[in-house]
C-alpha cells in the first residue's frame, strides 16, 4: 500500500561527534592563544574549515534525494522482515554514509513514545535501520532495513528518515519523508514435529486415504457401460464378451489428506463474567478483583496467541505437505474456510488468523459443510500449558512438540558468526 | 581492501606519524626509536596474520607504568608539563594500539593523536614539523572520513541487534554502493581537504594574535637551547661547545644597491663583554654599562635611527632618535651621512636578517657593526646601550625575528687585518676617503678626555663622578700579571718601531700597534679547539700567551685584549658569529650555531678626534675558514635548498605575528584603494580592462564567441584526453596488461572490456575482487557462495580466459554469448527471474 503523498522535511543537528569536534577545536584555539604557535592557528583554521565544509556538504547532500519504500508481501512474527528502500540521487554530488530508518508520530521529530514499539502489545522491538555507503549522482540504489515483528496484525510505517553525518560527524543532516505503508504480519510460525504431522496426515473422516469414487486411475472401483471417450485400455474385454456390450473398468481417484482445523477460542470467555453484584451495579469491583481479572485476561491472551500461532503453523505445514485444509474459529468472529489446497487459500487463512481480534466475542457456531477433524485449543489442565491438538476421535490428544525458530537459527554455520565478529563489510 | 582493514591501517599510520612528529619536535631520537618500534610492532602483534590483542590486564599494567613515568617526568623536568604530558599521551597511544579496539577506543586514539600533535606544535615551529603536520592532516582527513563510514555502519548494526529478538544472529549491513564510489570518495576527500586547507590559511592570516607574552619559556627552553653563541665567556672550563650545524640566521646583504653574491666574511655582532674577572676567569658585561641600556619603541616598518649611539656617550646622544618619517631604508641611509658626518661614510650596508629567536626574555639582535638603523615589523622594543652599542630585544614569544639593518660604512682596516666589509666594487676614491686618518697628535690622559671633549663640544661626563671614572677606565683594565703581558706586547711592537705609553689616550700609531699585535697572534699562535685545560693556579689567558700558545677564538680575543689593555688601548670582547657560508639559492649568508666566534673591538681615534671602536679578529683566518668549510656536491646543494625553504618558512610562517598581520591588512587596503583611485598602478589597467569588458564584448561579440568556443573546446579536449588516458591506464592495470606489447595490449583491452563490465556490476553489489585473487578464484568463490546467482560469472570468466590466454577471437557468436551472460548476471543480481539472492 503506497501513501498518497509525501512530505519532506530537513533538519540539521549536532551529534556527540560534533560536540567532541568542537571541544577539540576550542582546545586548539586556547592552545594557539596561549602559545601563539603559528601552526596551531593554521590547525584551528582547519577545524573551522571542517565545520564549514560539514555545513555545506550536509546541506547539499540530502537535498535531491528521492526515496520510496518497497514493502514486503507480509511479515512473520519473530522472523526477519526486510524493508527495502529505493533511493535516487537527483543531485550533482554523491552521498556517503547515509542511514535509512523509520520514524512515527506527528511533528518534525515525531513523538518519541509513538509507533509500533509502543503499541500494546509492542509490534517492534526497535526501529529498522539500513545503510547506504555511497549513492552517486543520478544513480539509484536499494537499501535494506531488517525488522523483527513482535506481534501479528497490520503494522504501519509512516515516515522514512534519511540521515548522514558525513564527512566529519560534526553535523547530522536529517531528512524525513512522510510515506505511509502497512504490512500484514502473520502469527509466529513454528516448525511442527514430524511424527505428529504424520499422524495428522492419516486422518480423514472415514480413516481412508483414497476417495472411493470412480474417475481416477488408482485401483479397481467397479464396472460400468462404455462411454464415448473412454480409453481403450480401460475396456474390460472379458465382461464385454459376456455382456456383448462394451464394459469399462472404473478406477478409484486419489484422496489427498484433508484437515478441517477448528481453532477453539471459547476459553477466552470461560469464567469471564463479573460477579453478579458487580454486573448488577451493586458494587464496584475491588482493586484486587481488577488485578486478578487483568492478569487472567493477559494470560488468556497469551494463550490465545499461542493457539493462533499453532494453528498457523499447522496450516503452513499442511500446505507444504499437500493437505487440503479448512479453518473454523470458535469464540471470536472470523470467516470459515472450506477445505482446499492452494497458496492463495493458505494466505487467506493466515491473513484471517493474523487479523483475529481476540477481544471480540462470538457465541454462535458458524454453519459447517464439513466436520472439523482437528481442534486447536489451550491445554486443559493448566492455563500455562502449551496448546493442544485434539482429533475428533479423541485419539490424538497430545501436546505438540514445537521447534522454536530461534533454535534453528542457532544452528547456522559458524562462518557467519566469525564474519560478524570480524566486522567485515566490503 | 575492506573498509575496516583500511581504517585500521590508517589509524596505525596516523599514530606513528604523530609519534614521529612529536619526537622530532622534542628532538628526541631515542624516544622516536623506541616508541616508533613499539608502534610498528603493535601492527604485527595485533593485526598480523595470527595476531590478537593483548589482555586487558597487560594494557592496564602498561598504563600504570605510564603514570609512573609521568610522575617521574614531572619531578625531574620541573616545569616541563607539556613535555611530560606529551610523553604520557604518546605511551597511552602506543599501549592502546596493543589492546582490543571498538569504535570508542579508536576515537580515543584519534583524539590522543591530535593532542600529541597540538603538543608538538607548541614545542616546534620547524618546517619539517610543519610538513609532517600537513602529512598528518592528510592522513587524518582520510582516517576520519573512513571512520565516519565505519561508525555509521556499526551504529546500524548495533541498532539492528537491539531490534532483533534475543539469540538472533544479525549480520553487518551490506555496503550498498553505486558506480564510481571510489572515485567519488577520492574526489570528495580531496575537495574537502583543499577547502579546509584554504580556510586554514585564511584563518592563519586574518586571525588576530595576542599581544601578551605567549610562550611558556620554561616549557621550551630546553628544547630550543642553542649552543655555540654565548653572552659571556668562561675561559676556565672546558673548550666552548662548537654547536651544531643548524642554521640559525640568514643575512642577505646589499651594498650600494647591489646584492652581495658571496665570497665575503662577516663578523655578526651579538654580545659585548668589557670586564674580565681574574677570580672566575670570565669575561662579562660591566654592571654600570648594563644600567645604561635604553629601550626604544619601534613602529612597524619604520626605521629606528641609532646613529648617535656610535659616538662617545653625551647628553645629546642619550635620547634615541626614532626617525618617524623615514619609512624607506634608502631615506634612512641618506640620513646616516648627515648624522654621522664625522665618520666619513661613503655608503652603507643593508642587511636583511632572519633570526631563529630563542625563548628567553631578552635576545641579542645580531647585527653588523655599526648598525645605525633598524627596521622590523616584529620588534616592538629594541634595547641599545650607548657604551657598547649592544642591541637586544624581547622576542615576546616569536620564534623568528625578521629585521632589516643599515650599517654605516665607516671603518676601513689595514690590508693585513681581517676584513670586516670586503668590497671590491667600491671606487678607489671612496676607499681613500674611508681610510681613517689616525690622529697625528697624541693626547695624554691628563688632557685628552676633557680637552677633546671641549674641542668637539660633544663629549662630556654623563654619569657623575663614578661614571666619569668609568669613561676613562672603560675597557682599559687588565687584572692578571699586567706587567708581564705589557712586556710581551712591547716586545712585539718595539721591534717594529712602535711604542705606546699606558697613560696615553690615543697615539697616531694605535692602529698599527693593534695590527702588529693581531698579526703576532695570528702568526705565532695556533688555532686549536681542543686546547688542554690550564692549571688551576694559572690564568687561562696567561697560560695561552706564555705557555700553550694555542687555543680557540676566545683565547685569541682574550690574549689580544690583554695585550692591548696593558699598553693603554681600550679593548672589549665581542661574541657573535663568523659568517662566510653563502647560500646561492637564497642569495644570503647562512650562519650556523657552529659559526660562533669571538673577537675584539679596540677604541681608536680618527683624524677629527672622534673615537670609534674598531673590530679586529686575531684568530688565524685560515684555521677558522677551514673549520667553516662548506661541502660540495648534491648533498650540500640539497642542504642549501632545505635551508632556503626553512628560512622562507621562518620568514613567512613562524614570524607571522600581530604586527605582520596588521601590516598585511593595511597593505591590502592601501593597494585596493590605490588601485581604485590611481590608474597608474599596475592594477589600474586590469581594473580598466574589466570595466571595459562588457563594451568590448558588445562590440566584438562574434570573435569573442569564437574564441570562447575554441577555448572551451581546447579545455574539453584536454580534459577528455586526460580522462581517456586515465581510464585506459586503469583498465590496463585491472586486466594486468601493463607488461604486454602495444599491439596485443590494444587488442585485448577492447576484447576484454566485458570482463571489466562484469567486475563493475559485481562491484556495485558489494562483490569486489581483491587484487591478489585470480579471476577464476574470484568466480569460484562467488559460485560456491550462490551457484545459481553467479553462474554467469563462471561463464564470463571462462570467456575471459579463452580470449586472454587461449587467443580465441571475439567473434559474433561469442559476443552474443557474452552479452547474454551479462544480461543474465544483471537479472540475477537484481533478483529477477526467481533466482534466490
Amino acid at each position: 500500500m503506497k501513501s498518497p503523498a509525501t512530505r519532506v522535511k530537513l533538519r540539521t543537528d549536532i551529534g556527540p561527534g560534533g560536540v567532541v569536534y568542537l571541544v577539540i577545536a576550542g582546545l586548539i584555539l586556547a592552545a594557539s592563544y596561549y602559545t601563539q604557535a603559528p601552526l596551531l592557528f593554521w590547525a584551528f583554521g582547519l577545524m573551522i574549515g571542517g565545520v564549514l565544509v560539514s555545513m555545506v556538504l550536509s546541506w547539499q547532500m540530502l537535498r535531491k534525494i528521492e526515496v520510496q519504500r518497497l514493502m514486503p508481501s507480509h511479515g512473520v512474527v519473530g522472523q526477519m522482515t526486510v524493508l527495502r528502500y529505493r533511493l535516487v540521487n537527483r543531485g550533482m554530488f554523491p552521498v556517503f554514509g547515509m542511514m535509512v530508518s523509520e520514524t512515527w508520530g506527528k511533528g518534525f521529530r515525531g513523538w518519541r513514545r509513538f509507533g509500533p514499539m509502543y503499541d500494546d502489545p509492542a509490534r517492534l522491538k526497535g526501529r529498522p535501520h539500513g545503510w547506504v555507503m555511497h549513492l552517486g549522482p543520478h544513480q539509484t540504489a536499494q537499501a535494506e532495513a531488517p525488522c523483527w515483528p513482535c506481534h501479528r496484525g497490520h503494522m504501519r510505517f509512516e515516515r522514512i528518515m534519511l540521515s548522514t553525518s558525513f564527512p566529519f560527524g560534526v553535523l547530522r543532516r536529517v531528512m524525513v519523508v512522510d510515506q505511509i505503508n502497512t504490512v500484514l504480519v502473520y502469527p509466529r510460525l513454528y516448525r511442527m514435529d514430524r511424527g505428529m504431522v504424520n499422524r495428522l496426515s492419516t486422518i480423514d473422516p472415514l480413516g481412508r486415504k483414497r476417495l472411493e469414487k470412480g474417475g481416477g486411475n488408482e485401483e479397481f472401483f467397479g464396472l460400468r457401460p462404455y462411454r464415448e471417450g473412454d480409453s481403450m485400455k480401460l475396456i474390460d474385454w472379458k465382461q464385454t464378451a459376456k455382456r456383448s456390450n462394451l464394459v469399462t473398468r472404473e478406477m478409484t481417484q486419489p484422496c489427498p489428506p484433508r484437515v478441517m482445523l477448528a481453532v477453539d477460542m471459547r476459553f477466552l470467555w470461560d469464567g469471564s463474567e463479573e460477579p453478579a453484584s458487580v454486573t448488577t451495579g451493586l458494587r464496584k469491583p475491588s482493586r484486587k478483583e481488577k488485578k486478578i481479572r487483568q492478569k487472567q485476561l493477559e494470560t488468556k491472551h497469551e494463550q490465545a496467541e499461542l493457539v493462533i500461532s499453532l494453528a498457523s503453523s499447522v496450516i503452513c505445514d499442511a500446505y507444504l505437505r499437500g493437505f487440503q485444509i479448512g479453518l473454523l474459529v470458535l469464540g471470536v468472529p472470523s470467516a470459515v474456510f472450506p477445505m482446499h489446497h492452494s497458496l492463495p487459500h493458505r494466505m487467506r487463512m493466515l491473513e484471517s488468523l493474523s487479523m483475529l481480534d481476540v477481544t471480540q466475542r462470538r457465541d454462535d457456531i458458524p454453519g459447517l459443510t464439513e466436520e472439523p477433524t482437528v481442534m486447536v485449543r489451550p491445554g486443559a489442565d493448566n492455563m500455562h500449558a502449551r496448546p493442544m491438538i485434539i482429533g475428533t476421535d479423541h485419539l490424538l490428544a497430545t501436546k505438540p512438540a514445537l521447534i522454536e525458530p530461534g533454535q534453528l537459527l542457532q544452528r547456522q554455520p559458524k562462518v557467519a558468526s566469525r564474519r560478524e565478529e570480524l566486522g567485515e563489510t566490503a | 581492501m575492506s573498509l575496516i582493514f583500511l581504517f585500521r591501517k590508517l589509524v596505525t599510520i596516523q599514530v606513528l606519524l604523530g609519534v614521529g612528529a612529536f619526537c622530532m619536535a622534542e628532538r628526541n631520537p631515542g624516544l622516536l626509536l623506541v616508541a616508533g618500534s613499539l608502534g610498528l610492532l603493535a601492527w604485527h602483534v595485533v593485526e598480523g596474520p595470527s595476531g590478537k590483542p593483548l589482555k586487558q590486564w597487560m594494557i592496564t599494567l602498561g598504563v600504570l607504568a605510564s603514570v609512573i613515568w609521568l610522575v617521574f617526568d614531572l619531578y625531574y623536568q620541573r616545569g616541563q608539563v607539556m613535555l611530560a604530558m606529551g610523553h604520557f599521551v604518546l605511551w597511552l597511544q602506543v599501549l592502546m594500539l596493543y589492546g582490543r579496539k571498538s569504535n570508542r577506543e579508536y576515537a580515543q586514539i584519534l583524539v590522543l593523536s591530535l593532542l600529541l600533535m597540538i603538543a608538538g606544535s607548541m614545542l616546534s615551529d620547524s618546517m619539517l614539523f610543519g610538513v609532517m603536520l600537513v602529512i598528518y592532516c592528510i592522513f587524518a582527513l582520510f582516517t576520519v572520513l573512513i571512520f565516519q563510514l565505519k561508525t555509521t555502519s556499526d551504529m546500524v548494526l548495533d541498532k539492528n541487534k537491539t531490534a532483533a529478538p534475543k539469540g538472533t544472529l544479525v549480520i553487518r549491513p551490506k555496503a550498498v554502493v553505486t558506480r564510481g564510489h571510489r572515485w567519488h570518495f577520492r574526489i570528495t576527500a580531496t575537495g574537502v581537504g583543499l577547502i579546509c586547507a584554504t580556510i586554514g590559511a585564511v584563518v592563519f592570516l586574518l586571525m588576530p594574535r595576542s599581544d601578551r607574552l605567549r610562550q611558556n619559556s620554561a616549557l621550551t627552553s630546553q628544547i630550543n637551547q642553542q649552543v655555540g653563541f654565548s653572552d659571556e665567556i668562561r675561559l676556565g672550563g672546558p673548550p666552548p661547545a662548537t654547536g651544531s650545524r643548524e642554521a640559525i640566521l640568514s643575512m642577505s646583504i646589499r651594498r650600494n644597491h647591489q646584492v652581495d653574491t658571496g665570497g665575503s666574511t662577516w663578523l655578526v655582532r651579538g654580545a659585548v663583554l668589557d670586564q674580565y674577572s681574574a677570580k672566575d676567569t670570565t669575561w662579562y658585561r660591566h654592571s654600570m654599562v648594563k644600567s645604561a641600556d635604553r629601550s626604544i619603541e619601534m613602529a612597524p616598518g619604520i626605521a629606528a635611527n641609532f646613529s648617535e649611539f656610535f659616538t662617545q656617550p653625551s647628553d645629546e646622544a642619550t635620547a634615541p632618535n626614532t626617525n618617524a618619517n623615514a619609512d624607506d631604508t634608502s631615506q634612512a641611509s641618506d640620513e646616516i651621512d648627515q648624522t654621522t658626518s664625522s665618520r666619513r661614510d661613503a655608503g652603507s650596508i643593508h642587511a636583511s636578517i632572519t633570526l631563529r629567536a630563542g625563548q628567553n626574555e631578552s635576545t641579542p639582535l645580531f647585527t653588523l657593526y655599526p648598525t645605525t638603523h633598524l627596521t622590523s615589523t616584529h620588534i616592538k622594543f629594541a634595547t641599545i646601550n650607548p657604551w657598547d652599542q649592544r642591541l637586544m630585544t624581547d622576542p615576546e614569544g616569536n620564534r623568528a625575528l625578521v629585521y632589516d639593518i643599515i650599517a654605516a660604512r665607516t671603518i676601513h682596516t689595514a690590508p693585513s687585518e681581517r676584513v670586516l666589509w670586503p668590497d671590491a666594487s667600491l671606487p678607489e676614491d671612496a676607499d681613500e676617503q674611508n681610510t681613517p686618518k689616525v690622529q697625528a697628535n697624541a693626547d695624554t690622559l691628563a688632557n685628552s678626555p676633557y680637552a677633546s671633549s671641549r674641542r668637539s663640544g660633544q663629549r662630556r661626563a654623563r654619569f657623575g663622578d663614578a661614571k666619569n671614572m668609568l669613561t676613562l677606565t672603560y675597557a682599559r683594565d687588565w687584572p692578571v700579571q699586567p706587567e708581564r703581558v705589557r712586556r710581551l706586547a712591547r716586545s712585539v711592537i718595539e721591534p717594529l718601531g712602535l711604542t705606546r705609553q699606558i697613560d696615553e689616550l690615543s697615539t697616531p700609531d694605535d692602529l698599527e700597534i693593534v695590527q702588529a699585535l693581531a698579526d703576532f697572534l695570528r702568526e705565532e699562535f695556533s688555532y686549536d679547539l681542543t686546547n688542554p685545560p690550564s692549571p688551576k693556579s694559572t690564568d687561562p689567558v696567561i697560560q695561552f700567551l706564555f705557555n700553550d700558545r694555542r687555543g680557540h677564538c676566545e683565547l685569541f680575543a682574550s690574549g689580544l685584549a690583554a695585550m692591548l689593555r696593558t699598553i693603554g688601548l681600550p679593548t672589549r670582547l665581542v661574541t657573535g658569529y663568523y659568517g662566510s657560508e653563502y647560500n646561492a639559492i637564497g642569495g644570503y649568508y647562512v650562519i650556523r650555531q657552529s659559526h660562533a666566534h669571538a673577537w675584539c673591538e679596540v677604541r681608536l681615534t680618527d683624524a677629527d678626534g672622534q673615537m670609534y671602536w674598531q673590530p679586529i679578529d686575531a684568530t688565524p683566518p685560515a684555521a677558522v675558514n677551514a673549520e667553516h668549510s662548506v661541502g660540495t656536491g648534491w648533498f650540500a646543494a640539497m642542504r642549501s635548498l632545505y635551508e632556503h625553504a626553512e628560512f622562507a618558512w621562518l620568514r613567512s610562517v613562524v614570524s607571522y605575528d600581530q604586527q605582520t598581520r596588521d601590516q598585511m591588512i593595511t597593505d591590502v587596503r592601501t593597494r585596493v584603494a590605490k588601485a581604485q583611485d590611481d590608474p597608474e598602478s599596475w592594477y589600474g589597467p586590469i581594473l580598466d580592462w574589466l570595466k571595459k569588458l562588457p563594451d568590448m564584448w558588445r562590440y566584438d561579440r562574434i570573435s569573442g564567441s569564437i574564441a570562447a568556443v575554441i577555448s572551451l573546446g581546447i579545455v574539453l579536449g584536454m580534459a577528455s584526453l586526460i580522462r581517456i588516458l586515465i581510464v585506459r591506464r586503469r583498465r590496463l592495470t585491472a586486466l594486468q596488461l601493463t607488461h604486454m606489447p602495444g599491439t596485443d595490449r590494444r587488442r585485448l583491452i577492447k576484447q576484454l572490456r566485458f570482463y571489466l563490465i562484469m567486475l563493475d556490476k559485481l562491484d556495485r553489489h558489494g562483490y569486489v575482487r581483491p587484487s591478489w585473487q585470480t579471476p577464476f578464484g574470484f568466480a569460484e568463490e562467488l559460485a560456491n557462495d550462490n551457484p545459481f546467482r553467479f553462474d554467469p560469472v563462471i561463464a564470463l570468466t571462462e570467456q575471459f580466459y579463452e580470449i586472454r590466454f587461449g587467443h580465441r577471437p571475439l567473434d559474433g557468436p561469442r559476443l552474443q554469448r557474452i552479452k547474454a551472460h551479462l544480461q543474465q548476471l544483471d537479472n540475477n543480481l537484481l533478483g529477477r527471474d526467481g533466482v534466490k539472492k
